[in-house]
């Protein structure tokens, strides 16, 4: 009786502790703990700044201008400065940009090429996190739209001028 | 009726089942996170916006292309839509041809091959 007893306590004992075992390994896989999490946040954010961007990218012309908040519009609206050390979006453009990013920072940044080369202004000129992201927007302006800007080469009107508008956005 | 001993092995081979079954579950539960986040990741890493981009940009180009200049304009935007993405480490290009009535546009990147021809009637790009 004693043995038997003894026998049937081990085998309780013994299911008790597959049970646990099991219920450990439920807990367990319920939680996911992979570097893909950090991941997750970038790319939230990378689409903010895709989304922002899209959002300003407007080709539509007011009385033969573009809206001062566009991305056409800055990139016209850019005047009476050295390119690359001066200058800055207008007004407008800034606030929109603020409205729309709420409490996000960035840096916004000009690419265009000339000559087959790659030349680059820093509009907005922040020291961006180590977890910022970017994103890029292209605009297609030709010459003539360009008349007044730094951009504008004189002569042809109708040669065209891609520019890659990148933004950079972070949480501070 | 069951003997002592028998009760004994019963309920451990229940045990056994029941915690199979309990391991079984959480298996597939933890697979189901898994397989949901490498999809939105997947998702998220596509280069829908670049590719979107440069047919925006071709349906801009054909609306402002001068029609006696076509070819030179054409080469122009070829050539700054490929230096521009290069240096993103992508390959990128436009090339409007038959005086702007069709444009192929061309993604290349480490994942992800794209070509498409996109025909123009009208300035209009579908």
């Amino acid at each position: 009786m004693n043995t038997k007893a003894q026998a049937f306590t081990l085998e309780g004992v013994a299911s008790a502790l597959i049970l646990l075992l099991a219920l450990y390994t439920l807990y367990q896989s319920s939680l996911v703990i992979s570097p893909m999490w950090s991941e997750a946040v970038n790319m939230q954010t990378k689409i903010k700044a895709q989304d922002t961007l899209k959002i300003l990218d407007s080709y539509e012309k007011v009385d033969g201008k573009f809206h001062n908040d566009s991305l056409q519009g800055m990139i016209v609206n850019l005047k009476d400065c050295t390119i690359g050390v001066n200058c800055t979006p207008n007004t407008e453009f800034l606030t929109s940009l603020s409205i729309i990013l709420g409490d996000y920072d960035y840096r916004l940044e000009l690419y265009w090429v000339n000559n087959s080369t790659i030349n680059s202004a820093a509009l907005v000129d922040k020291k961006p996190s180590p977890n910022a992201v970017a994103a890029s927007r292209y605009v297609l302006l030709n010459n003539s739209e360009l008349r007044n800007s730094v951009f504008y080469r004189g002569g042809e009107d109708w040669k065209p001028m891609i520019f890659e508008v990148r933004l950079i956005l972070w949480r501070p | 009726m069951a003997s002592m001993k028998d009760r004994g092995q019963i309920l451990i081979l229940f045990t056994l089942v029941v915690s199979t079954i309990i391991i079984s579950i959480s298996v597939l539960h933890a697979q189901n996170i898994l397989a949901g986040m490498e999809t939105s990741r997947t998702m998220m890493l596509f280069p829908k916006e670049e590719i979107r981009n440069l047919k925006d940009l071709a349906d801009v180009a054909v609306k402002k292309m001068p029609s006696a200049k076509w070819q030179e304009y054409s080469q122009e935007i070829y050539d700054q839509i490929r230096t521009l993405y290069s240096q993103k480490g992508v390959y990128g290009d436009l090339i409007i041809v038959e005086n702007g009535n069709k444009v192929i546009l061309n993604f290349v990147s480490a994942d992800v091959e794209y070509s498409e021809t996109i025909y123009c009637v009208g300035g209009e790009c579908k």
